[in-house]
């Protein structure tokens, strides 16, 4: 099976961004064995709550995703969540009844090393307290396998700000990388100015990416707009994940960030999620865009 | 030689321009403030209430090149106000607390204002509202159209051009 799939598999290349290799539209799920040191999944805006024409399958989309993730093979090294893992609501009961929802269903993952940041569905109308109830700090660092990985918080503050204070943060854990590092950046919103008329930006997001402006190796993977985008800031790429419950249009593309309709012919068109392989000694990534659900 | 009327009328412009900036520096030379004095009077504040999920006006009017003075006060929480054609921002409007937004519509169009502070559930629920464009000759006028309903809200700017009287 795992060869089949592998046989099956359609990469379109889009390389030269960064040093990273970008392959989508394919319809098989597994990796191969060899050529890899290890690869890890990005899912972003499960908005778990949300009810609405945009997804009649709002219910059971996570669900099919972590099935879609448990099929493959061999297993991702670990998860990460991009944020807005719970659709926002006024109520702090619902908020957390909706995160205990969230949490049962991904412990359906094989994978058990799974990490968490928030969006502003999540944590903007409590600074992140209810997210940090279940999900752990907002905003941390961890190393694995020679990559240092950095989860940045632009969410909390309902401003959509970093802040000084998690900037200082971020300068001081950079000041231990040397300049050669292998940094991987995950945030929530854009850190730079995608499309302000439509609140994707961060405010003091340039502040983030002038500190890590001298680290040679640097690549943020996002979620927030609902689509897969691919943007450089000087060296620095920048690159947006699919959502998990309706895809949005392209950045400034009309006038309303109305989301995309469901389309009944094509269930999930527009959904998923990525797999991010890290290869070898050299600094890039073979980012792979996956749907929800498996092509019959 | 023929000029095309397009040429023309950014000429009148500029010769309009210019004889306001060479009559504001005549005053400056004779201790006069009246460049200070012309711009008070030409100055729009605009009054603007907020509250969850509604801006007080649907469409804010200014005109091109006159500066404009958004006060704008929260009844609730805390929101936020953007213009980002105009990098026209509040860090944030407090309840009870007027904050002044100011910038110069320099160009016409249509452009959006918006909260940009996450303010609840209905925060990113835009649904926009169109303004048909107005053609009135020898007006300068920018329209910035908002949804009543929505905290974040579609602006709409529209203009038949910039006249000189």
């Amino acid at each position: 099976m795992t060869q089949s799939s592998i046989d099956r598999r359609q990469f379109l290349k889009l390389a030269g961004v960064g040093g990273a290799v970008f392959a989508s539209g394919l319809p098989g799920f597994s990796l191969a064995q060899s050529a890899k040191d290890f690869y890890f999944v990005q899912l972003s805006d499960v908005h778990w709550g949300f009810e609405g024409p945009p997804n009649p399958d709002a219910k059971i989309t996570l669900q099919k995703a972590v099935a879609s993730v448990n099929a493959l093979s061999p297993a991702p090294d670990f998860i990460m969540f991009t944020g807005d893992l719970t659709h926002t609501t006024d109520d702090a009961a619902e908020r957390r009844r909706r995160m205990a929802e969230f949490k049962s269903i991904i412990g359906a993952l094989k994978v058990k090393d799974v990490r968490f940041i928030p969006g502003e569905h999540d944590a903007s109308l409590d600074r992140g307290q209810a997210f940090t109830e279940f999900f752990g700090k907002t905003s941390y660092s961890f190393d694995y396998k020679g990559m240092h990985f950095i989860a940045l918080d632009n969410v909390s503050d309902p401003a959509a700000s970093l802040g000084d204070e998690q900037l200082a943060w971020l300068k001081a854990d950079l000041a231990r990388q040397g300049t050669e590092a292998r940094i991987v950046v995950f945030t929530h919103r854009p850190l730079f100015d995608l499309a302000p008329q439509w609140d994707w930006a961060t405010r003091d997001g340039a502040k983030a990416v002038d500190l890590l402006m001298p680290y040679k190796n640097v690549t943020v993977f996002y979620g927030h707009i609902h689509q897969e985008h691919h943007q450089m800031t000087g060296h620095i790429a920048h690159h947006a994940s699919k959502s998990l419950i309706f895809p949005l249009p392209a950045p400034g593309s009309q006038p309303k960030r109305t989301p995309l309709p469901w389309n009944p012919a094509a269930p999930y068109s527009g959904l998923g999620f990525r797999e991010i392989e890290v290869k070898g000694a050299a600094y890039g990534f073979e980012v792979t865009e996956l749907p929800v659900v498996k092509p019959a | 030689m023929s000029v095309h009327p397009n040429h023309a009328a950014a000429r009148r412009r500029l010769l309009g321009l210019g004889l306001r900036a060479g009559a504001a520096a005549a005053l400056g030379a004779l201790g006069l403030s009246g460049l200070r004095l012309a711009t008070a009077q030409e100055e729009v504040r605009i009054k603007l209430t907020v509250k969850r999920f509604e801006y007080s006006q649907k469409i804010l009017r200014v005109k091109k090149n006159v500066p404009v003075v958004i006060e704008i006060t929260s009844e609730d929480v805390p929101h936020g106000f953007s213009i980002p054609d105009f990098h026209a921002r509040a860090d944030v409007v407090l309840p009870g607390k007027v904050t002044l937004v100011r910038f110069v519509p320099d160009k016409v169009g249509e452009f959006q204002y918006l909260c940009d502070i996450f303010c609840g559930s209905k925060h990113e629920q835009v649904e926009g509202t169109q303004i048909e464009r107005t053609e009135a000759p020898g007006a300068a006028v920018l329209l910035f159209g908002a949804r009543a309903e929505e905290c974040r809200s579609r602006s709409v700017a529209a203009a038949s051009g910039w006249h000189l009287a």
